[in-house]
């Protein structure tokens, strides 16, 4: 699992992904509104798919693994810090607002519900973003609604790939989440996914 | 359970194109519609340079080629990966903006701030139940500083992306520079009887070159100022290679020698030295710019057999050579094609592969004692063994591709042995004819198969024509058909 901040930075880490001989290569797309695919992710996600698909096969995660992040922000220059460390930060009420809540959806925006990380400290890595995510998909010859999924592929000079629907796995509870994508990975369809990749590449 | 269905491209683009297609679409119009970064983005990181002459490796101008190539493949990915980070900084800010100023709409405001209220209730001390007006009063700030912030992300971006273009247009000019000088150097090399303009255009295209690496190397402000704000950017993974810096040293020589008034004729000796020293130099910095590489191929190799030598039951006559062992033998190929520890120190174990020359050529059948035979069954197995993991130049069954090794291996090896045994004979059939050649074939052919091999003996025309060639000393070279 190669959790990257944008997607050009899969390009840009080809030459080394290469190098290492995986079989099979694919990122995953979901919106932040793909519930719990985004939280799933933040917590255990990112280690479980690292394990679950193996040294054969490499994800890209588009999203930086998170971690608790206002702590973090205190020491490294972190966004929110950089926003309101040298106004509000003595307030220690705004301190337990942002700390409890800054993933909370409270902000009303046209018709969305954003949370206070969204609308003021929103990451570059902005992938999650539904046009962007739809920009990627219309690429890739897919319908703008494709989302959540895996799209796996062997090489970058390859002109075809394998497209794995999630839409299945949206709103369902975490554990139900990992349970159900655990099983897929440690089921025959991706086992016949890998073999169809190395045959390719024997 | 997730569906599978394979997906093909549909303008004929490889997944790599479209990858890069779509993070080209992320950046602004602004940045995405600008000619120096359509430049920088279509140089992209993998560098499929055209500035390589790989047909002509050891002309000192591919050389100049590679010198270039590997200079830009220094500095494009960091120009690469900033406009990327600029381009973010700037939809994200303007995103921002955008929200902020609809939060502010007072539907929007009332809405948020009753959601912030409900999310206070009972939880959040601070906020006095009820005191609407302390909660406003902090959101109004926040919304103060978040529009402060967003406008001065879009300040220092807009600033980057003045010093970017100014940078990435004075390296484009360097690199537009020495593509002029290129093209007249191509012009010309076919064109002996204009040599004197030739020798100024080459003597044109190093100076170019010098530029094009002085761009490269010259400071970037844009880089300090974005070090100094915190950002690094991962550029370091978009280098494919450690850059050939040192080959500079030769820019000026291979200029001095190229740009003489001397006739071609008389510099074909310096420039054949020059081009073996460019070359060996090349060589070696091939192998450095290979170490990361290898170091990661290794480590898996090692993460994945540890002390043990997965090809350990592979020894002379014992077990032959399978599918297995050929899977284990490619993965153990290293990326500078060179055999993994693990296959070297198995191929040791092996005996040598079969050759026979004038020097030592086949013994005479009479002379053959059965201790003799075993020892050549298993170097016909070791020879199998150590060609197992060939190219396969035709797709064919397992047992076909292990008869072609059989046969262009080692039966073409006793052929020309027994050729050469043949020559010192006058060239006569006296020592060996094809009858005895063909009995002595099935004999290692039945020998081979004990082991659990299923040879065949080429038939009896095959092997006649064979023994005739080698005898009358006719090249076996890349003729396995006989």
């Amino acid at each position: 699992m190669l959790p990257v901040p944008g997607i050009e930075n899969v390009e840009c880490a080809w030459v080394n992904i290469k190098s290492q001989g995986f079989t099979l290569h694919g990122f995953l797309t979901f919106l932040q509104s793909d519930h719990y695919f985004p939280e799933y992710l933040e917590g255990e996600g990112l280690g479980d798919l690292d394990i679950w698909s193996g040294h054969e096969c490499a994800i890209f995660v588009v999203q930086s693994p998170s971690t608790a992040w206002i702590e973090y922000a205190e020491t490294s220059d972190h966004p929110w810090w950089k926003i309101f460390g040298s106004h509000l930060y003595e307030d220690s009420h705004f301190v337990k607002l942002i700390s409890d809540h800054s993933n909370a959806q409270v902000l009303a925006i046209n018709g969305s519900i954003l949370t206070f990380r969204d609308v003021f400290a929103p990451r570059l890595n902005q992938f999650q973003h539904n046009d962007e995510i739809a920009k990627i998909l219309r690429r890739f010859g897919l319908k703008p609604t494709d989302h959540p999924s895996l799209i796996l592929f062997k090489d970058f000079n390859d002109r075809s790939g394998w497209y794995i629907d999630l839409k299945d796995l949206v709103a369902i509870r975490e554990q139900d989440l990992r349970a159900s994508l655990q099983k897929w990975f440690s089921g025959p369809e991706f086992e016949r996914l890998l073999k169809e990749a190395s045959r390719a590449s024997s | 359970m997730p569906q599978v269905r394979r997906f093909e491209s549909e303008s004929y683009a490889s997944i790599g194109d479209l990858l890069h297609e779509a993070s080209v679409d992320l950046l602004p119009e602004e940045l995405r519609s600008n000619e120096h970064a359509g430049w920088v983005v279509k140089n992209d990181p993998l560098l499929q340079s055209k500035y390589r002459a790989s047909d002509e490796n050891s002309s000192p101008f591919a050389i100049v080629g590679d010198f270039v190539a590997s200079r830009l493949q220094q500095r494009i990915p960091f120009y690469f990966a900033a406009l990327f980070h600029i381009g973010r900084m700037l939809s994200v800010a303007n995103v921002g903006l955008q929200n902020i100023q609809a939060l502010t709409r007072e539907e929007n405001w009332q809405a948020s701030l009753a959601n912030i209220l409900a999310l206070s209730r009972p939880r959040l001390s601070f906020l006095p139940t009820g005191e609407q007006r302390e909660t406003e009063v902090l959101l109004r700030t926040m919304c103060d500083l978040g529009i402060s912030n967003f406008q001065n992300e879009i300040r220092i971006a807009n600033k980057w992306w003045h010093i970017w273009l100014d940078e990435v247009a004075r390296l484009k000019a360097s690199v537009d520079k020495y593509e002029y000088s290129w093209r007249n150097v191509a012009e010309y090399s076919n064109d002996r009887y204009n040599r004197s303009r030739g020798f100024g255009d080459i003597t044109e295209l190093c100076f170019a070159a010098w530029s094009v690496s002085a761009a490269c190397s010259a400071k970037s402000t844009l880089a300090e100022e974005m070090t100094q704000t915190g950002v690094r950017l991962k550029a370091d993974d978009c280098k494919p290679v450690t850059p050939l810096i040192g080959i500079g040293q030769f820019v000026p020589m291979i200029s001095a020698i190229l740009s003489s008034d001397a006739d071609w004729g008389d510099l074909r000796h310096e420039v054949y030295h020059l081009s073996r020293l460019m070359e060996e130099w090349i060589g070696n910095e091939k192998e450095q710019r290979m170490q990361p590489e290898l170091d990661i191929a290794l480590s898996i190799l090692k993460a994945k057999y540890g002390d043990a030598n997965p090809f350990a039951e592979y020894t002379p006559c014992g077990q032959i050579a399978t599918r297995e062992l050929r899977t284990l033998v490619r993965e153990h190929r290293l990326p500078n094609g060179r055999p993994s520890p693990w296959v070297a120190e198995w191929k040791n174990s092996l005996e040598s592969p079969l050759s026979f020359n004038s020097y030592s050529p086949l013994m005479p059948p009479k002379d053959l004692t059965e201790s003799q035979l075993e020892m050549m069954i298993r170097a016909v197995d070791s020879t199998i063994k150590i060609h197992v993991g060939d190219n396969i130049t035709q797709p064919a069954s397992w047992e076909q591709f292990l008869q072609t090794l059989f046969e262009s291996h080692c039966v073409k090896q006793f052929g020309e042995g027994a050729g050469e045994a043949n020559k010192k004979q006058g060239k006569t059939f006296k020592t060996w004819s094809a009858e005895s050649f063909s009995e002595f074939i099935i004999a290692i052919t039945n020998g081979i198969n004990r082991l659990g091999y299923e040879l065949n003996v080429p038939p009896l025309g095959r092997l006649r024509v064979l023994l005739e060639k080698a005898t009358q000393g006719e090249s076996l070279y890349g003729d396995d058909a006989w």
